[in-house]
């Protein structure tokens, strides 16, 4: 991590809440017991909000706060897959539940060519047996798999 | 092969101190069984069990603590499907034994000086319920990457990371309970990584011990009065152990307590009084031994420790 976390402003907040309503439909009280922070402009940290943290946060150099829970990109937010599988539970839409040939494909980073007619196009939710699995792109009729390579497993068990 | 033999011989100063000696040494030679921590912040401990034990997986609860099972004809657990949901997460047996003893409750505010690579902080972290605050501090810029990774992945939402010499980490507030898991000369290690075996020496037992007791001295000025501090190794280094433990209860006198482990159903030794002509602190006879012939684990040792004011 570059630079020190930075508490988002309200403004800031709110767009984020309303961005995981509106694309995947968890509801806004989900996120009320954490706080933001940004690094860059482009990176948002989830952090369970304590009244315990040390000096509010300010007094201790953090090199990372929480929970990433998302980027900014070429196509706008970009949900990750760790935060998916803690908050994806939650999603009412954009949700998709793979098969377990489709789910050891995603796992391994791998896209799978299949229209989902319930999916608009752009970052959709994975789930095996309902549980969340990660973050996939949907487009075309394509579901590409955006696990980050450290987390691929080709050899599943 | 001569090799491993030879490195064994190694440990023949501890002859007089562990029991069944003969047993000890066998048992460095065999493979670690493989254990796994149930991480109850993604999912319940009866939704892990059932996904295991329905996908034909065979395990075996610790006994001595429900969220810890041996898995059987699994050589790679990274690779299982609840790894990749974060809801399990591989960490040796005794392992497991230094978070349970620090007396945690949701809401506490929590300092691991030594974290990386984040086993015990994220069992911290389920301890509290991914509640409060965790500063998981580790001077290891490399190894905070694989703390990043693992607590990541484990849904831990309450944690932040610092970089610190813990020897200096800085002092702007007490903390409700702190883990000193040391750097250390690694022996009970040997069954997984036989090359910890290599490198032992006394001039490593006396630099880590010097590095130890530091750090301690460190964790207990932050730690609130009545808080707990847990000092643990995986060595079974006295000079590591017992008299990093006595130096810091005859320099801090009146103002430490050592205190007896509250834990059942797991084998161990009581820590040493006396070593190397060397006179310690009858207390320190509440330190807990865990030798891998015990309980067929690594090794740990573990000592529990209360500011009193």
């Amino acid at each position: 991590m570059s630079a020190r976390p930075r508490p988002l402003k309200k403004t800031e907040r709110q767009e984020i809440v309303a961005w995981w309503a509106n694309r995947f439909g968890v509801p806004r009280e989900i996120f009320e017991p954490y706080d933001f922070f940004s690094t860059g402009k482009r990176t948002i940290w989830a952090l369970r909000r304590s009244e315990k943290a040390p000096g509010g946060l300010k007094e201790l150099k953090y090199e990372a706060l929480g929970m990433v829970i998302m980027r900014k990109g070429k196509l706008g937010w970009k949900p990750t897959t760790n935060a998916i599988q803690v908050f994806g539970r939650h999603a009412k839409k954009n949700v998709v539940e793979l098969n377990e040939a489709q789910m050891r494909a995603f796992v391994a980073g791998e896209a799978i060519k299949e229209a989902f007619p319930d999916l608009e196009e752009g970052y959709v939710i994975t789930c095996y047996k309902g549980v969340p699995l990660g973050c996939g792109l949907y487009k075309r009729g394509v579901l590409r798999s955006q696990v980050p390579k450290v987390r691929r497993r080709i050899e599943l068990i | 092969m001569a090799e491993p033999r030879l490195q064994l011989e190694r440990l023949r100063r501890y002859e007089a101190i562990i029991p069944a000696f003969r047993d000890f040494l066998r048992c460095l030679t065999r493979p670690l069984p493989k254990t796994v921590r149930i991480n109850t912040l993604k999912a319940s401990l009866e939704d892990v069990l059932a996904s295991l034990e329905e996908r034909g997986i065979s395990f075996e609860s610790l006994g001595w603590y429900e969220h810890g099972i041996k898995l059987y004809g699994v050589d790679r657990p990274g690779n299982l499907l609840e790894y990749f949901l974060g809801f399990i997460h591989p960490q040796e047996e005794v392992s497991m034994i230094p978070p349970l003893l620090m007396e945690l409750e949701p809401g506490q505010l929590v300092l691991d000086l030594c974290a990386a690579p984040g086993s015990k902080a994220t069992q911290i972290a389920q301890l509290l319920a991914n509640t409060g605050h965790i500063v998981a501090n580790d001077v290891s810029a490399e190894r905070l990457k694989l703390l990043r990774d693992n607590y990541e992945r484990l849904g831990v939402l309450n944690m932040g990371i610092t970089a610190y010499d813990g020897r200096k980490f800085p002092l702007v507030c007490h903390f409700d309970a702190v883990l000193v898991d040391a750097p250390c000369s690694c022996e009970g290690v040997a069954r997984k990584d036989p090359s910890v075996l290599r490198s032992l020496s006394p001039r490593l037992y006396w630099r880590m011990h010097r590095l130890q007791r530091a750090l301690l001295l460190r964790a207990i000025e932050l730690v609130k009065p009545g808080g707990v501090v847990i000092y643990s190794t995986c060595t079974f280094a006295p000079e590591e152990n017992e008299l990093v433990v006595d130096y810091v209860l005859k320099r801090l006198g009146n103002s430490l307590e050592i205190e007896p482990l509250e834990l059942e159903g797991i084998k161990y030794e009581p820590g040493l009084t006396e070593w190397a002509d060397r006179e310690l602190e009858p207390d320190l006879a509440y330190c807990a031994r865990f030798y891998p012939h015990l309980n067929d684990t690594g090794g740990l040792f573990v000592a529990k420790l209360r500011r009193k004011r």
